[in-house]
């Protein structure tokens, strides 16, 4: 039997703005925004954790050689956008990439009429946004810290 | 995959207290989370005459996968002990949302589980949308789960469409979430037997 267990890396923040949010949540859990109020926004790091089996590294299915985790990134304030994301360091590679759709609580709508813009629309513009963002620093950051206590 | 799913009454008592083993194998053993336990099978408050179970077992007769089933319009896991995963929101209290918890989908007689178990790929999917099946049989039309990162991965992996109700919290060591299934959704279409018929569901 495997076991999964995390390494947990120290929380990175980047931003120091009002813990009140302007954000609303919709009945079905959605936090819904235009790309644009979305992009104005600051993400903080939560936590990234690397996949580990019997305290190894485990391999990646995209490569055998791969390191794998998640990381987990929070806009300030109650309620907040969630977003996180798998990702893969290859080997010989400097920084991780992403790897999988991103996994949120946001849901895009359209600029003029305020109708969902769909699920998959959605997670295709938070893959590109995360492909662009420079996230791998903070993600990474701690990357020695010890296993969390099992408590 | 052989499922059964019923009310504690209509289980048998042998049934119920191999998934009490089972549960204790899968969440105490392996998953070391710190929950009340007696005689190494795994019970809580919410474990009742009105809860209801889907049970998997293997070839050999022996629970290997699980889940619980209870609805919001009652005390269930999310609303009583974790209503801080909402996201500022008041947990759902509706006979048309229903709680799946304490789901696993570990082989312990297989050498084929994932590293990214409490669950194996294929198994798992079969036995949520067995769970699925059973949620909407009782009126269901939306799951909530509390959940950690790694079932997420695990249902988005498997096609399940599903989305966060809040952000990540750490909770005795370990980042867990809530989560929204919408049964509506045609990627989360029931699950029937080979016959057509809806799975088995004792009363």
């Amino acid at each position: 039997m495997h076991l999964l267990r995390y390494y947990f890396f120290e929380r990175f923040s980047f931003m120091t703005s009002p813990a009140r949010s302007v954000l609303t949540v919709s009945e079905d859990g959605y936090v819904r925004l235009t790309e644009d109020g979305f992009a104005a926004l600051q993400l903080t790091h939560l936590i990234s954790c690397v996949d580990v089996h019997d305290g190894m590294p485990v391999v990646g299915a995209a490569s055998h050689s791969a390191i794998t985790g998640f990381t987990e990134w929070v806009t300030e304030g109650i309620p907040a956008i969630t977003l996180g994301w798998d990702w893969q360091l290859l080997p010989g590679g400097e920084t991780p990439t992403r790897v999988n759709d991103a996994r949120t609580n946001l849901m895009l709508i359209d600029n003029i009429s305020g109708a969902d813009q769909s699920q998959y629309k959605t997670t295709t513009f938070l893959n590109c946004y995360i492909d662009r963002m420079e996230w791998q620093e903070a993600a990474m950051a701690g990357l020695q810290a010890q296993p969390p206590r099992q408590s | 995959m052989n499922v059964i799913s019923g009310k504690a009454g209509a289980l048998s008592a042998n049934l119920m207290a191999q998934m009490a083993s089972y549960r204790y194998k899968v969440f105490i053993e392996t998953l070391g989370w710190q929950l009340e336990t007696r005689n190494q099978q795994e019970y809580d408050q919410f474990d009742h005459a009105d809860t209801i179970y889907v049970l998997s077992k293997d070839e050999d007769g022996d629970v290997n996968g699980c889940a619980r089933l209870l609805p919001t319009s009652s005390p269930y896991l999310l609303g009583e002990v974790f209503p801080q995963l909402m996201n500022g929101q008041p947990v759902p209290c509706s006979p048309d949302v229903w709680e799946l918890s304490r789901f696993a989908a570990v082989d312990f007689n297989s050498a084929t589980t994932s590293a990214l178990s409490q669950f194996s790929m294929g198994f798992s999917i079969k036995l949520l949308k067995r769970a699925i099946a059973v949620a909407k049989q009782h009126g269901a039309k939306r799951l909530i789960t509390v959940s950690p990162i790694g079932i997420e991965r695990l249902l988005k992996r498997g096609g399940i469409a599903c989305h966060r109700a809040g952000p990540p919290m750490i909770i005795g060591g370990h980042p867990i979430f809530a989560c929204w299934i919408d049964l509506d959704e045609p990627a989360n279409a029931v699950a029937e037997s080979p016959d057509g018929a809806p799975p088995a569901c004792l009363p």
